[in-house]
C-alpha cells in the first residue's frame, strides 16, 4: 500500500512539473510563431525552405524582431502566466488528491479498528454540551443522551450554558434537577464568549479521561458513546471524529445540497484519510477528546473560531493521532437558509485560514508527522485558501486574454477547462457520487449539477471571510457565533 | 421578418441546452424522490444476542402455547405459521421426526422447537431456526442455520453453523466445527479440539483444557528513562517512539508506549499501561499487559502472557499456549482479522475474527 502511494505522489509530482513547466515553454514557443507568422515580408528578405513563396518569410531581420518581440513581453503577463499556471497546479494537485480519495474508498482497503470493542473496561466520559441559544434543541440532546447504553457510573453530561437569553437555562436546571448524579452543568455568565472559550473554561471541572463533545443539535443514538469512546482503547489516539448525518435532508434545495456535500466529506474524505493513515480532522461535535492529550498540547485555545481543527493540529504536532470512524454516525440539524449556511462557513473558513497560519510551518518541519500526513495535513490546511485562489484565476485569466495571450492549448486546457468550468475541479463532483452510492441513495444524486450553486455561493462567502481575516482585528470575535437552529421546541 | 424569430429560436435553443442536463435535478427536486435522511440505527447497540432476542420473541408470540400444549401432550405437532413458516413442536427429549423426502434429501427447510432436551440425528441439514427449552446434542457433520438454547449446546464432529447460536449455558464445540457468525452462551464456551470460528462471545471462552501455568508474577526491573534520551518523547503518562524498539527481558514499564516501528517485548515483562505498534508486535514468553494491546499489523504472544485490556490488530493475530486475555472479572474484546489460539488459552469477553480464526488445540 506505502509503495503504492509513493508511486502515486511521484506520479502528481512529475505531472505537476509537467503542467507547470510544458506550458510555460508552449506558451513562449505559440507567442514566437504568431509574432513570426504576421510579419509581412520586406526588401531584403532572404527566403528559405519555402514552397510558395508568396506564403512565409523568414528574414533575419524578422528573427531579430522575434527575439525581440519575445523578450519584451510585458512583465505583467509572465507575471500573470506564472500566478494562473501556479493556481492551476495547485487545482490539479487538489484534483488528483480528491480523485485518490474517492478511489481509495470505492477499492481500497477500509480500516474501522475499533468498532468492533464491544465488552472493555469502559473509561470514565464526560459529554460537554456547549450550548448558547438553544432553547429548540438542547432537550433532544440530553434526552438522547439519558437514554445511551453507556455504564451509568461512568459518564456525566455536563451541558453548558454561556449568557443565553432564552429558554436554554431553565431547561438545562429543570434536567440537572431530575438527574442530580447524571447532569452537572456549568453555566457562564463572564468571560470570553464562544464554544472554544466555553469548552476551555468548562474542561476545568472535567474529572473523567474522556470528554465527548455534542453540539445541541445533535441526537446521538443509544449505542453511539460506545463507539466514540472505543479508539481512546489506542494510546496514540487523542482525538476522534464520528459521522455527521443531516436528519432535516428534505426540509428544501439548500438542506438537500448540504446532505450531498456531508456525505462526499465524510463517507469519502475523512474515511479515507483514516484508511491512508493520513490526518482525519476532529470536527467539533460527534467525536471526543483524550483530556491527557488535550493538557499534553495546552488545552483548548479560546482564541479561534475553530478550536476543531485548531486541536487537530496540536494533536499531531504533538505526536498524537485523529481517527475518524465512519459508522458513528449522528443527526445533525442542517442550515435551512442561505444566510446560515454562508454564515455558517465564513466562520469556519475565518477558524480555519487562522490555523493555516499558524500550523502549516510547525507541521512541515515536525519530528512525529509522517511524510503522507505533511502534505496531506498542508493540503488540508489549505482548502479555505483554494477558493481566493481560484477566483483570483479566473480574473488573472480574463486579464491575461485581454492582453492577447491564447491559454488553450496542451494538457493545460483539460484542466483549465475543469477548473474554472466546475468550480475548481470535477473530483469534488465525483466524490460526492462515490459517497451517495456508498450510501446506497440512488436517486438524491441527480441533484448533483446544482451543487455548483452551492459551491460558487460557499466560494464568495469563503473568500470574504478570508479577506476579512486579513483585516487586522478580524481574526477573533467576542460574540457567540453559532449556526440558526431551524427545528421546533419541545 | 424571420429576424425576431431566428432570435428567439437561437434564445430558446439555449436556454433549453442549459436546462437540459438540469431537468433531473430539477425533477428530483420537485418530487423528492430520495430526500429522506440517511437511517442512521439510533438504537445501535453492538449486542451479539440481538438475533437470539429478537429469535427467541418470535417464539413466544407465535408458538407459546403450542410449546406448552406439546410439553403437556406429549405430541409433535407440525404446521405453518402465518408468516409461511414450516414448523415443527417437539415434546420434551423427543427425537426429531423427519418426512421422507427430508432423509431422503437429508435436508429440512421446517423450524424446529422443543421445550425440553433435543437430540439431532447427524449428517442432516437443518436450514431453519432450532429452538430448545433445554439443551442440544447435536449429531456429526450437522447443519444448522441458527441455534437458540435454554441451557446447554453440544455440537458433534464435524458440524457446521451459518448464521448464530446462542446457549444461555454452555456451548461445547467438538472436533473440526466451523461457526460462521455469532456464537454466544451466558456461562461458557468450550472448544475441545480443532475448530473454526468467527465471531464469539461468553464469561469465558475456553481452548482445550485451560492450564495452570499462567502467568507467573516475576521480580522485575524498573524501565529506565534515562538510557533511552531523545529517542523516547514523553507527554504524561505515554512514552512515543518514532521507529523500532526492544524491551528487554524483565523489566517493567509504567506508561502507555506506543511504538511507531517493531515492538518486541522481551520475557516477564510487565507493562503498566497500554502498548501500540505500527508494525509487528512481538510478545515474549510469561508478559503481563494492564491495559490494552493494540497494532496495525500483527500481534504475536509467546506462551503464558496475560493482557487484561482490548486485544485490536489490524491484521491478524496468534496466540500461543496458555494465554489469558481479560479476566473473570473483567471481560475485554479480542479482535483481528485472523486469530488463531491454541490450547489452554481462555478469553474472557468478545473474540471476533473478521475473516476467520482457528482453534488449534490438538496439533501440540
Amino acid at each position: 500500500m506505502q509503495s503504492m502511494q509513493r508511486l502515486l505522489l511521484l506520479g502528481l509530482f512529475i505531472c505537476t512539473t509537467f503542467i507547470v513547466a510544458v506550458p510555460q515553454s508552449m506558451a513562449s514557443q505559440a507567442a514566437g510563431e504568431t509574432s513570426a507568422t504576421s510579419m509581412t515580408p520586406s526588401e531584403n528578405s532572404v527566403s528559405f525552405n519555402v514552397k510558395d513563396p508568396g506564403e512565409i518569410y523568414v528574414t533575419e531581420t524578422v528573427l531579430e524582431k522575434v527575439v525581440v518581440h519575445s523578450q519584451e513581453k510585458p512583465w505583467i503577463t509572465d507575471a500573470l502566466l506564472t500566478l494562473l499556471y501556479t493556481i492551476v497546479a495547485l487545482i490539479f494537485i487538489y484534483t488528483v488528491r480528491h480523485y485518490w480519495f474517492t478511489f481509495n474508498r470505492l477499492f481500497g482497503t477500509q480500516r474501522h479498528p475499533y468498532i468492533d470493542v464491544d465488552t472493555a473496561n469502559w473509561p470514565t466520559v464526560t459529554v460537554v454540551i456547549p450550548a448558547h441559544n438553544e432553547e429548540k434543541v438542547i432537550s433532544h440532546t440530553i434526552e438522547a443522551l439519558l437514554e445511551s447504553d453507556y455504564p451509568a457510573n461512568k459518564f456525566r453530561i455536563m451541558p453548558i450554558n454561556d449568557r443565553s437569553t432564552d429558554d436554554t437555562e431553565a431547561i438545562i436546571k429543570d434536567y440537572a434537577q431530575k438527574y442530580p448524579a447524571k447532569i452537572r452543568p456549568v453555566f457562564r455568565s463572564a468571560g470570553k464568549p464562544g464554544k472554544a472559550a466555553a469548552l476551555k473554561d468548562a474542561t476545568r471541572f472535567i474529572e473523567t479521561e474522556i470528554l465527548i463533545v455534542f453540539d445541541a443539535d445533535y441526537i446521538p443514538g443509544k449505542g453511539l458513546l460506545k463507539q466514540l469512546v472505543s479508539p481512546f482503547f489506542d494510546p496514540e489516539v487523542g482525538a476522534m471524529m464520528g459521522r455527521v448525518v443531516p436528519h432535516n435532508v428534505g426540509h428544501n434545495l439548500l438542506t438537500r445540497l448540504m446532505d450531498l456535500e456531508r456525505s462526499g466529506g465524510y463517507q469519502v474524505d475523512q474515511q479515507a484519510r483514516m484508511n491512508m493513515h493520513l490526518v482525519p480532522q476532529y470536527g467539533g461535535t460527534v467525536g471526543g477528546v483524550r483530556v491527557s492529550a488535550l493538557d499534553s498540547v495546552g488545552g483548548w485555545d479560546a482564541k479561534t473560531l475553530a478550536e476543531d481543527t485548531d486541536l487537530t493540529y496540536r494533536l499531531l504536532l504533538a505526536g498524537w493521532k485523529t481517527v475518524y470512524q465512519n459508522r458513528s454516525e449522528c443527526y445533525e440539524e442542517a442550515p435551512e437558509t442561505w444566510d446560515a449556511r454562508l454564515k455558517q462557513i465564513s466562520r469556519w473558513a475565518k477558524g480555519h485560514n487562522l490555523s493555516t497560519a499558524r500550523y502549516t510551518l510547525p507541521l512541515l518541519f515536525n519530528r512525529h508527522a509522517s511524510l503522507f500526513e505533511k502534505i496531506d495535513g498542508i493540503l488540508l490546511l489549505g482548502v479555505y485558501v483554494m477558493s481566493p485562489l481560484l477566483l483570483l484565476g479566473w480574473i488573472t485569466a480574463i486579464i491575461l486574454f485581454f492582453l492577447g495571450e491564447y491559454l488553450m492549448f496542451g494538457v493545460i486546457s483539460l484542466l483549465v477547462l475543469t477548473s474554472f468550468g466546475a468550480l475548481g475541479n470535477f473530483a469534488a463532483f465525483f466524490e460526492i457520487s462515490a459517497a451517495v452510492r456508498l450510501d446506497s441513495c440512488r436517486q438524491r444524486i441527480r441533484l448533483l449539477p446544482l451543487n455548483i450553486i452551492n459551491f460558487l455561493l460557499s466560494m464568495i462567502a469563503i473568500t470574504r471571510a478570508t479577506f476579512a481575516f486579513m483585516l487586522p482585528g478580524q481574526q477573533f470575535r467576542d460574540f457567540w457565533e453559532k449556526t440558526e437552529r431551524f427545528r421546533r421546541k419541545l | 421578418m424571420w429576424q425576431p424569430f431566428a432570435v428567439i429560436s437561437l434564445f430558446g435553443l439555449t436556454l433549453a441546452l442549459l436546462i437540459l442536463p438540469l431537468l433531473p435535478a430539477i425533477i428530483e427536486l420537485r418530487r423528492k424522490t430520495d430526500a429522506t435522511p440517511l437511517k442512521v440505527v439510533q438504537d445501535y447497540e453492538v449486542d451479539i444476542h440481538h438475533f437470539a432476542n429478537h429469535f427467541r420473541s418470535y417464539i413466544h408470540s407465535n408458538l407459546q402455547t403450542l410449546l406448552h400444549t406439546c410439553h403437556q401432550t406429549g405430541e409433535p405437532h407440525s404446521d405453518t405459521l402465518q408468516d409461511g413458516i414450516s414448523y415443527i413442536v417437539l415434546p420434551d427429549d423427543a427425537k426429531p421426526v423427519f418426512s421422507k423426502k427430508e432423509l431422503h434429501k437429508k435436508i429440512t427447510q421446517r423450524l424446529f422447537a422443543c421445550t425440553g432436551t433435543l437430540y439431532l440425528p447427524g449428517d442432516m441439514s437443518y436450514l431453519s431456526e432450532i429452538y430448545t427449552g433445554n439443551t442440544l446434542h447435536g449429531g456429526d457433520n450437522d447443519i444448522y442455520r441458527a441455534v437458540l438454547s435454554e441451557k446447554d449446546v453440544e455440537f458433534g464432529e464435524n458440524s457446521i453453523l451459518l448464521r448464530w447460536l446462542h446457549a444461555e449455558n454452555i456451548v461445547t464445540v467438538n472436533n473440526g466445527c466451523t461457526l460462521h457468525g455469532r456464537v454466544s452462551a451466558g456461562q461458557l464456551i468450550h472448544f475441545k479440539h480443532n475448530s473454526k470460528f468467527e465471531r464469539l462471545h461468553a464469561p469465558a471462552i475456553e481452548f482445550g483444557i485451560p492450564q495452570n501455568n499462567t502467568h507467573q508474577v516475576t521480580e522485575t526491573i524498573p524501565f529506565k528513562l534515562e538510557d533511552y534520551k531523545g529517542k523516547i518523547y514523553v507527554s504524561g503518562r505515554r512514552w512515543l517512539i518514532n521507529g523500532n524498539f526492544n524491551i528487554p527481558d524483565n523489566y517493567q514499564v509504567d506508561a502507555d508506549l506506543v511504538v511507531r516501528g517493531k515492538l518486541n517485548i522481551g520475557n516477564n515483562v510487565v507493562i503498566k499501561g497500554s502498548i501500540k505498534s505500527h508494525k509487528d508486535l512481538h510478545i515474549g514468553r510469561n508478559v503481563l499487559i494492564d491495559g490494552s494491546t493494540i497494532s496495525i499489523n500483527n500481534i504475536y504472544f509467546d506462551d503464558c502472557c496475560q493482557a487484561n485490556g482490548p486485544v485490536l490488530s489490524e491484521k491478524d493475530i496468534y496466540l500461543s499456549k496458555s494465554c489469558y486475555i481479560g479476566t473473570k472479572n473483567q471481560a475485554v474484546t479480542i479482535n483481528a482479522r485472523h486469530i488463531q489460539i491454541h490450547a489452554g488459552s481462555v478469553i474472557y469477553g468478545t473474540l471476533w475474527a473478521r475473516h476467520g480464526g482457528e482453534a488449534r488445540i490438538d496439533t501440540e
